[in-house]
């Protein structure tokens, strides 16, 4: 049941908003005594100091263990400590990272990977090809692990035939390895092989390949990296990275307007204002790496379609009618939302698949304008009227369009929303009665129990569209994954099609035509797609990324290539 | 026969005197006239949807919007006058319902005694000794946040005092002599209880009536400022959880933070000046003699601490 939040959170992996809210930190300089000799060197005088980048930001790592961590900032700092198959970059596309080349074979099912050279775990062992078929067999084969297993479903074998070679055997061909492989870390042989459980595994000295290696650990204070000079591929040009908890996001802007951190992760739209005039600092905003989308869920499960099990399937009836989510769509003013919300920092949605996702978002669909007359007319068209005056319409049998809008309490931005769309609303004769709550009782009513009619909430995943495609699909409605209990075979078929169509261009015309249906059928109304943004400080490194088409918010791509100001 | 309460002529002569009272009472007339007229003194209505532009959000104060605005772009001080009715309304109900529960656990503990007293005030103990507030979220969390349902649960968990000192002032009454002569003629328990029981006690349930308001204030704006109040009803605790929640530091609005956090202290400090200037005036107890060491008696008896300037000033000497 819990799968929905999790998920969310888990694939999420890039992005630090979404899951920040929701976990307890503490003051971040409460605890820094192991690095504060670094920490507080002033910007003028450390010539003679090790070069430390500090970065500010709302979380912490919940564990140590890819396996099992949770967390986008666990994510943030295996990328930096970890090296997998493939690197996604900040314009969405993929290089080889311990491969130094891949060999596919013609019917797309046996992939062969030659690594590099010189490849060496942090405590000196050189990591080999076993390393990265153990590690591959550990994910596919622990059933502890609670996400990383959808990645290895299509693996058949992984074996290491050499040192240097990988041979990894599909089951059927997938248009999408990269996306599978880039989360699955390679783990030292050498450890691992010996812990016995590898889900309680807290994994503290955290040896890895990547380019920074694990200093020292404190959950809600901080985590220290020292980098890696001599790494195989990328050497950064700092000597460490010290990422501090923040507790409020407003002390975390003062953190960065008064030099305390060099860069923060994020920040409240309304700090961007203020920041911007900051001559010390640069702001940057961009569609997020990995996909977070904000979404308006309609419950239109139908009582054939209710979950036989855990489905108590109360939904307004009307919602099942498609004019009646039409005229809510028209009703809805979405750039009123962007500017109260998000002050501006993004762009109006149409489906699940986000801008963001680049070649695979269908930007040719044409969205329901805002016209507070064409929703009353269709609403009127329809048959629902208001026949006893009290402001709210009645569906043709009596029962008043009167909704539930439910949305997580750990969420700032919800409240607005529901704010702003029972004003919109309103002017179309629907009423709703509106209630947080928190994130474990709305995914009890939600999914697969189908207890709600509105619910305001979101998708983060990684970069590839299949997950969020998936989200619509008949199948998924038993498991609680398909929230609004949509169910169009059509766009069933589509989804299968595409999951093994190989020719990129085919498939993306697939899933163009699978956003045009499911935009046609309104399961979601889709207000936004936000913007992520950050902020560093330009008086001591320079060279941060900031022409990337999408804001790389996994630091690594920034920390790998920034240096100091006075070098 | 009977002892009749203070006439009010002569209660009003007394209370005008007590300048701390009087301030209290006319900040407390001040919250409620504010919010009974609030259609016609906020500017604009901040239940009507309007549409706002990005510069519209946390805008200085200017003469179109004297308190700024919010982070919906919405007028600060419309927000602020329509936010003393939450405030007052649930100040007020909820603290009636804590005093009616309080009054009638004391009164029955204190004139019946024995079993029922004991069983009473244990219970009484009881929930003195688990924390209100945790509670009142955990109550608020579980049932619907509506207006009703938060005024219930602080009314049901703010009696515990009212109680007490409802019990104490009732068992002396019930030892004076006109009560024991009362019975001795043959009244029955309710109507001692009605006729001489009751309208002792009465004085010291209005003082307590006014100071749970303030209580009650202060745990309904600690409600919507974690966001368990009616999302769509304007509180200050509300405007406080919006403001902090969504950056008004990093704007530098503090407008948006000033006006309701001065709201809440406005009301909670009206409400405990008029409440103590009430018990001068009407606990005899406290009430000051000329010839008595006066002040510094009564603040102690008020918890109050004394001046480091006196007690210094008096150590000098």
């Amino acid at each position: 049941m819990k799968r929905h939040y999790l998920i969310l959170c888990a694939l999420l992996l890039l992005l630090l908003a979404a899951c920040g809210g929701s976990q307890p930190t503490t003051p971040a300089d409460s605890g820094d005594t192991g690095s504060s000799s670094q920490t507080v060197t002033t910007p003028a005088a450390e010539a003679a100091g090790p070069v430390i980048v500090r970065v500010g930001w709302g979380g912490s790592p919940d564990t140590l263990n890819p396996g099992t961590a949770v967390l986008a900032e666990a994510y943030t700092i295996f990328e930096l400590v970890y090296d997998s198959m493939y690197q996604l970059q900040p314009d969405g596309s993929y290089t080889l990272e311990l491969a130094e080349s891949v060999d596919v074979s013609a019917d797309g099912t046996v992939y062969t990977y030659t690594l590099r050279d010189g490849i060496t775990f942090h405590d000196g062992e050189r990591l080999t090809a076993s390393d990265v078929a153990f590690s591959y067999n550990l994910y596919a084969s622990q059933e502890d692990f609670p996400f990383l297993p959808i990645y290895t479903s299509y693996f058949d074998s992984v074996e290491a035939p050499d040192d240097k070679t990988v041979v990894l055997t599909l089951t059927e061909a997938i248009p999408n390895i990269e996306s599978q492989l880039i989360y699955l870390y390679v783990l030292p042989e050498h450890i691992w092989a010996d812990v016995p459980d590898a889900a309680e595994f807290e994994n503290t000295a955290m040896i890895g390949s990547g380019p920074f290696k694990m200093k020292e650990y404190r959950q809600n204070e901080f985590v220290s990296l020292d980098a890696v000079k001599d790494h195989y591929l990328k050497g950064p040009q700092i000597d460490g990275a010290v990422f501090q908890t923040f507790d409020n996001p407003d002390a975390l802007v003062q953190a960065l307007k008064t030099g305390q951190v060099d860069m923060i992760t994020e920040m409240p739209n309304t700090a961007v204002a203020a920041l911007r005039n900051d001559a010390n600092v640069q702001v940057v905003s961009g569609p997020p790496l990995s996909p977070s989308v904000t979404d308006i869920i309609f419950n239109v499960v139908t009582p054939e379609n209710c979950p036989p099990d855990d489905g108590i399937c109360t939904g307004h009836p009307a919602l099942q009618d498609r004019n009646v989510r039409l005229a809510l769509a028209h009703a809805t003013d979405k750039q009123n939302i962007i500017d109260v919300v998000l002050l501006g920092l993004g762009a109006p949605g149409l489906t699940l698949i986000p801008d963001s996702l680049g070649d695979f978002y269908n930007d040719q669909i044409q969205d329901y304008e805002f016209d507070i007359a064409l929703a009353n007319q269709i609403l009127d068209d329809a048959g629902y009227v208001d026949s006893n005056n009290d402001g709210v319409r009645e569906t043709p049998d009596g029962r008043d369009l009167i909704f539930r809008l439910n949305w997580p309490s750990d969420s700032v931005d919800s409240p607005r929303m529901a704010e702003l769309l029972a004003g919109n609303w309103g002017q179309i004769g629907v009423r709703t009665e509106q209630q947080s709550l928190d994130p474990d009782t709305l995914t009890s009513i939600c999914c697969p129990a189908f207890d709600f009619d509105i619910i305001l909430w979101g998708w983060g995943s990684d970069p590839d569209p299949s997950f969020l495609l998936s989200v619509m699909t008949t199948d998924e409605i038993t498991t609680g994954t398909n929230e609004t209990g949509y169910s169009n075979p059509e766009y069933d078929e589509l989804f299968v099609q595409q999951a093994t169509t190989l020719d990129d261009a085919q498939r993306i015309a697939i899933i163009h035509r699978m956003q045009e249906i499911a935009h046609h059928d309104i399961p979601y109304i889709i207000p936004y797609y936000a913007q992520e943004v950050q902020a560093f400080r330009l008086d001591r490194f320079r060279g941060w990324l900031t022409d990337a088409g999408k804001v790389a918010l996994e630091d690594p791509s920034s920390l790998l290539v920034i240096e100091p100001v006075n070098r | 026969m009977s002892p009749s309460p203070p006439p009010i002529r002569s209660f009003w002569r007394t209370f005008r005197r007590n300048r701390m009272g009087m301030v209290g009472a006319v900040m407390l007339i001040l919250a409620v006239l504010i919010a009974v007229f609030a259609p016609a003194l906020a500017p604009y209505n901040p239940y009507q949807p309007t549409r706002v532009t990005i510069d519209d959000i946390y805008a200085p104060p200017s003469p179109a919007h004297p308190f700024g605005t919010d982070d919906a772009g919405k007028d600060v001080l419309s927000s602020f006058i329509y936010g003393a009715r939450v405030s007052l309304i649930v100040g007020f109900f909820a603290s009636f319902i804590s005093v009616v529960i309080g009054g009638v656990i004391g009164i029955s503990a204190g004139f019946y005694g024995g079993k029922l007293e004991n069983g009473l005030m244990r219970f009484t103990d009881i929930m003195l000794v688990i924390p209100d507030f945790p509670l009142i979220v955990l109550l608020v969390a579980l049932t619907k946040p509506s207006l009703l349902n938060i005024i219930v649960v602080i009314g049901l968990l703010g009696w515990t005092s009212s109680a007490r000192l409802v019990r104490s002032q009732t068992l002396s009454v019930k030892q004076r002599k006109f009560v024991l002569r009362a019975r001795a003629i043959g009244a029955g328990n309710f109507h001692i209880i009605r006729r001489h029981i009751f309208p002792l006690v009465l004085p010291l349930i209005v003082v307590n009536t006014v100071l749970v308001i303030s209580l009650a204030v202060l745990n309904e704006s600690a409600l919507s400022f974690l966001g368990l109040s009616d999302p769509t009803k304007i509180s200050w605790g509300q405007m406080l959880n919006f403001a902090f929640t969504r950056g008004a530091m990093s704007a530098g609005a503090w407008w948006a933070l000033v006006a309701p956090g001065l709201g809440i202290v406005w009301l909670v400090l009206g409400c405990t000046l008029l409440g103590q200037g009430l018990e001068q005036v009407l606990n005899p107890r406290l009430e000051t003699h000329h010839l008595s060491v006066g002040s510094k008696m009564v603040a102690r008896m008020m918890g109050m601490k004394e001046k480091p300037s006196e007690v210094k000033a008096v150590s000098g000497d």
